[in-house]
């Protein structure tokens, strides 16, 4: 029999940073999960993850600790799935997880991923579950193909670092910001998350946010900061900015073909102490005008460059692992200060026309944590935009106000948890 | 439709591992006030606080499903190693450890690398990388032990035959494996 050869490769410049700053506070794990209209066979998906893991070989791998950096290595065992019995998001034990970043679980109709972010973005995870599903459902409903009309996967298995080969290395520097308001209230007990899923019909979203000459991330973006600051905000002294954070699909700008991770982000600061009262409309302007200054090749490719500076200077590069950890975690615990949530749009997701019957949505769900305590994540499918929101405060009173302010303006809207709070709607 | 199972408790596998922690400090407290209450002139209870912490070691270590028996054989030797000492000095340093406890547990553990890497060497090196590790330890203890030891000729000497023999078997078997591990552990 021939030798094997061991496939390993770097982390990407975004990567780098998530081993050594996650613990079970900050898991860096997102979610992504499909809705099926038939119950999930624990068997047949478990098949359809063993096929589809040995094609997407980049996904075949286990987190290796270096003497400077963490690595990707190919990992030998194959991944389990497992039925859903914790909260969504929760910190991977790699140990306990055949030493995959990702883990397929299940639960009645719906098929979850969770992803460790070292691994690759969500606009490459939620493929990545697509290519499960179609791959369960052709299994299940046994469709034999003959060898030229086989499907082809719609993943790749390109892992360059697109960072590297697309930043200019004359545009990174960073504008100076100031630290952000940071939710206040009484946490959830470690580990345990709230989510709450608003379903909203995206035809009547699309036109109400149209007529504020909006769009649709801007608009549930002025929302969710609008619930900000009347239930959280306005209860404190604070004079610190809102400031929300926007993760930015960076192949919408650059030629990128990798599974790795490719995203940057934009920084919304919303300032709320120039005025007594903000209404809806102030704060949507000023959501508007940020990224209308924000949402530009160059001001991406200034942020681009800053983070990627950073991981490529060559002095960094030279710190030991260990020592790296002690000093990142020192000020990424300072960096984080600098947001007060996040919102990650995925877009409209496409779905193959022979699969179309058999899937029902789609949800995103990002991770809770003890800075940015409240987050959102949204996707969208067919006639339906999920707005998702991760929580570890006790109450829920930004997600109460944000469904009474969405029904406000007659879109349809309802609403499902995950038992954690009361049913809102 | 649910979406969700019904919550679990969350802190239940938290709340067995503090009872079992909690288990561990009464004996140890217990077992050090009895030896000081009674015979203080042998320190014995830190055999048993040696025994609980290995234990843990052990334990901890094991119920990882991701480690390689390889790891398992590298963690243990290493544990041992410094236990043998310590149990050595505990009970009065009569040098056994040193003479006859290290030598023992460095030349079975390089055998048992060894085996291991010879029968999986045809799929991959993933033993190797440990034995390679524990050959350098290895050297590093006999060195130590041919400093201290009062009858180390025959012991140490056929400890360190296994070790060199080991590594050179492990190099020659696994080499280009080896050089490339280390290539990717310490790429910048």
């Amino acid at each position: 029999m021939p030798k094997k050869r061991i496939r390993w490769r770097k982390l990407d410049n975004a990567a780098k940073i998530f081993p050594i700053v996650s613990n079970k506070r900050f898991t860096s794990v997102f979610r992504v999960s499909v809705i099926l209209k038939g119950k999930i066979d624990k068997e047949i998906l478990q098949e359809a993850l063993n096929q589809v893991i040995e094609k997407q070989v980049s996904f075949k791998v286990k987190l290796t600790k270096g003497f400077f950096w963490y690595y990707l290595e190919e990992n030998l065992k194959r991944p389990e799935v497992k039925e859903e019995n914790d909260y969504p998001c929760r910190y991977i034990n790699f140990d306990m997880n055949n030493g995959y970043l990702f883990d397929v679980t299940y639960f009645e109709n719906k098929i979850n991923l969770d992803v460790f972010h070292s691994l690759t973005d969500g606009n490459i995870a939620i493929k990545f579950l697509q290519e499960i599903t179609y791959n369960y459902l052709d299994i299940k409903n046994k469709t034999e193909k003959e060898e030229n009309e086989k499907r082809k996967s719609i993943l790749s298995n390109n892992i360059e670092d697109s960072y590297l080969k697309n930043y200019n290395k004359e545009k990174t520097k960073r504008e100076k910001s100031e630290k952000a308001y940071i939710l206040k209230g009484k946490k959830l007990p470690l580990g345990a998350t709230g989510i709450v899923h608003n379903f909203i019909n995206l035809e009547q979203l699309k036109k109400v946010a149209k007529e504020a000459d909006a769009t649709i991330t801007e608009y549930l973006g002025a929302v969710f900061v609008y619930c900000i600051y009347t239930e959280n905000y306005k209860l404190s002294n604070s004079k610190k900015p809102i400031k929300v954070c926007f993760p930015v699909d960076l192949k919408k700008y650059y030629p990128s073909n990798t599974i790795t991770n490719f995203f940057s982000y934009i920084s919304v600061d919303i300032n709320v102490v120039e005025k007594n009262e903000y209404s809806f409309l102030d704060i949507l302007d000023l959501v508007k005008k940020q990224f209308k200054k924000k949402l530009v090749p160059n001001e991406i490719e200034k942020t681009m460059g800053a983070n990627i500076k950073i991981g490529t200077n060559f002095l960094i590069r030279l710190v030991p692992l260990f020592l790296k950890r002690i000093l990142v975690n020192i000020s990424y615990k300072e960096i984080r200060k600098y947001s007060t949530t996040t919102i990650s749009n995925l877009g409209k997701i496409s779905v193959k026309e022979e699969y179309q019957n058999e899937i029902d949505n789609f949800l995103f769900l990002l991770c809770g944590e003890a800075i940015e305590k409240d987050k959102g994540a949204i996707v969208s499918y067919n006639n339906n935009l999920v707005f998702t929101f991760t929580s570890i405060l006790e109450n829920s009173k930004i997600e109460r106000a944000f469904y009474e302010f969405i029904k406000s303006q007659n879109i349809e809207i309802c609403t499902e948890g995950n038992g954690v709070y009361d049913v809102i709607s | 439709m649910m979406l969700y199972p019904n919550i679990m408790n969350i802190k239940k596998s938290n709340f067995a591992m503090k009872i079992l922690i909690g288990i561990s400090i009464v004996i140890i407290f217990v077992c050090v006030l009895i030896n000081e209450l009674v015979t203080p002139q042998l320190k014995w209870s830190f055999l048993v606080v040696l025994g609980i912490v290995y234990v843990w070691i052990t334990t901890l270590y094991s119920i990882q499903k991701n480690v390689n028996i390889a790891s398992h054989v590298w963690v243990q030797t290493i544990v041992m190693l410094v236990f043998l000492y310590l149990i050595d000095k505990i009970v009065g340093y009569k040098g056994w450890s040193i003479n006859i406890g290290m030598p023992i547990v460095i030349g079975v553990a390089n055998i048992t690398m060894l085996i291991l890497t010879i029968v999986s060497r045809r799929k991959y090196f993933k033993y190797s990388f440990y034995q390679m590790l524990l050959s350098l330890v290895s050297i590093i203890v006999i060195v130590l032990l041919m400093l201290k030891a009062k009858y180390r000729i025959i012991s140490v000497s056929i400890t360190s035959g296994i070790a060199v023999v080991t590594l050179m078997l492990s190099i020659i078997l696994c080499g280009k494996d080896l050089k490339e591990k280390i290539y990717r552990m310490f790429h910048i």
